[in-house]
């Protein structure tokens, strides 16, 4: 298979039937379609090439195209090729109005679905086997000296048999061997961002992903993400409440950090991690997940000593086909839609409720007749409930 | 750690004589003079914007590889300088403005006054064609890259040379 495709539009519709949109986000758009011939259906990841652009082929996708290529791993998404495509007979390079898109396998599940699906029953060994595959796909982009920075439960994505493919290297860069260099803190999608980027730090490592992994560890757990903070300052409050505010004597020059002071004012004691765990009270689970959930990066576990836990190695045994997961795709979309049908049932229900009160009150009152409908407020809820998901893509 | 992906492809010597500009008319002293030239260029415009030495290095590997399968009569020299060192600053995280390379390429002392006008657009355009010619050229393998300083450090240490060789093969 060639590395690069080049067509134009009318071989495109040539070569792919029944496109469909299944994601969009910051980056673009994500398009789901089955290729004629072969009938596979893969999915294309579209990069956003403007007319305008000043500054030439995205620095992003260049870095995102190299991470791709570099890794070569199981549980890693990986790219078959990339399809350059073209409206007229300029070609490619010399087209303002051409297109470029990232050509994957399609993966039906990804674990938010998974995790926020009613219908499917988790069982430990799954757990295991996915907590694995994920952990040994970050030890795999770790050990060439790779940062992910995105990973969260829409990027963990679950084929049917059960194998986990760590995808979206959008963000993800390589570590510069120079300890003071600095990086861009606008990284990981706020739910899953440590301690050390919402205090300001700009010389990370790639301890941010373990930090991630933790948090889809308790997602697992709970049936929830476990800190989904509204803002940073929410955020902190949220991770501080829980594990206690660090200060110097807890966490080297942890006061040196840009943001300490306005992150830490304020913060309420609560329930500790083991606390709000309590069910799973005696569980080796715990252990790792307060080893991977620690707000020191330096005293967080690395991706392969977790991996090397005794959590994997107890009864029952990781399996990867211990769960049975729906023909129908459960991902990041599908949830978002379960969402909407939800919220628009809700809004339903309530203006029948208004109607029949109001048809009530009228007779009684007619002047102040009904109430003003709760629109905005679930609107709010509406928004916070994604703002998680919303990220900016530009880093420098 | 390495697996076949990632080593540096490698030509027979009969492959990196047959450059598509050898096929366009040509000769091999010329083409040699030209890529020499924009060697130079991208190590003087380098040093002008203040970029580490691994960019610049990386940049004339990149030079290397699109002339072997663009021509010199379709893409020109200094495009070409241009676009590989926009590429390489990209790869090592050190992105350049486009407007500071040019204005890096206009203070040279190669080109007659005004040759190079950080103003022209139609200039940009042709960088930017010819950074997107080179990356479908490349196949956007741009991850694997060897550079050959290392190779020389290693081979002096078999020959146990000295500062002053190791000083003339760089």
């Amino acid at each position: 298979m060639p590395s690069v495709v080049i067509h134009n539009v009318r071989e495109l519709r040539e070569r792919y039937e029944k496109v469909l949109v299944v994601g969009e986000g910051a980056y673009g758009r994500v398009l789901k379609a089955t290729e004629r011939i072969t009938k596979e259906i893969v999915a294309l990841k579209s990069i956003p090439l403007c007319s305008g652009d000043k500054e030439g082929f995205p620095i992003s996708t260049i870095r995102e195209i190299n991470q791709l290529k570099t890794f070569n791993h199981n549980n890693v998404l990986s790219l078959r090729y990339l399809l350059l495509v073209s409206d007229t007979k300029e070609g490619w390079a010399t087209c303002s109005r051409s297109e470029a898109y990232l050509v994957f396998d399609y993966v039906p599940h990804d674990l938010t679905g998974i995790i926020s699906d009613p219908g499917i029953l988790m069982n430990e060994a799954s757990i295991k086997s996915y907590m694995q595959q994920l952990l040994t796909a970050v030890v795999h982009v770790h050990s060439f000296g790779s940062m992910h920075c995105d990973i969260k439960s829409s990027n963990v994505l679950v084929k049917y048999d059960g194998t986990v493919k760590l995808a979206d290297f959008g963000l993800a860069r390589f570590k510069n061997p120079n300890p003071n260099v600095t990086y861009c803190n606008n990284v990981v999608t706020r739910w899953y961002r440590p301690p050390e980027l919402l205090l300001g730090d700009n010389k990370y490592n790639e301890k941010i992903d373990v930090w991630a992994v933790g948090c889809i560890l308790a997602e697992f757990m709970d049936r929830r993400p476990i800190y989904p903070g509204s803002d940073e300052k929410d955020m902190c409050a949220r991770i501080f409440s829980m594990m206690g505010v660090p200060t110097n004597s807890t966490w080297n020059n942890v006061e040196g950090l840009k943001l300490y002071r306005v992150m830490t004012s304020g913060i309420a004691k609560g329930p500790s991690l083991r606390d709000h765990f309590a069910s799973f009270r005696g569980f080796v689970v715990v252990d790792l997940l307060e080893a991977l959930l620690q707000i020191d990066p330096n005293k967080r576990i690395s991706a392969e000593q977790a991996l090397r836990h005794p959590w994997f190695s107890q009864a029952p045994e990781p399996s990867k086909s211990a769960l049975k997961l729906p023909t129908e795709s459960r991902n990041e979309s599908w949830v978002k839609k379960q969402f909407a049908e939800q919220e628009k049932r809700r809004m339903q229900s309530h203006q029948q409720q208004m109607l029949r009160n109001g048809n009530r009150k009228r007779s009684i009152d007619t002047l102040n007749a009904s109430q003003p409908p709760p629109k905005k407020q679930q609107k709010i809820t509406n928004t916070v409930r994604y703002n998680g998901h919303t990220i900016t893509n530009t880093i420098h | 750690m390495k697996d076949t992906k990632n080593i540096t492809p490698r030509l027979a010597l009969s492959q990196i004589e047959r450059t598509r500009s050898r096929e366009d008319g040509v000769d091999a002293i010329t083409e040699k003079s030209m890529r020499i030239f924009g060697c130079h260029l991208i190590q003087d415009a380098g040093i002008a914007l203040k970029l580490p030495q691994l960019v610049m290095a990386r940049a004339q590997i990149i030079l290397h590889r699109i002339y072997q399968k663009l021509s010199l009569r379709e893409h020109d020299i200094i495009y070409g300088s241009m676009s590989a060192l926009l590429l390489s600053s990209k790869l090592e995280e050190d992105a350049k403005q486009l407007y500071n390379l040019i204005d890096a390429f206009r203070s040279l002392s190669y080109f007659p006054k005004d040759f190079v006008d950080v103003h022209n657009m139609a200039m940009r355009e042709h960088i930017l064609r010819t950074e997107r010619t080179a990356l479908v050229e490349l196949g956007f393998n741009l991850h694997n890259m060897e550079l050959p300083h290392a190779y020389i450090f290693f081979y002096l240490h078999i020959l146990e040379g000295n500062d002053i060789l190791a000083q003339k093969a760089w």
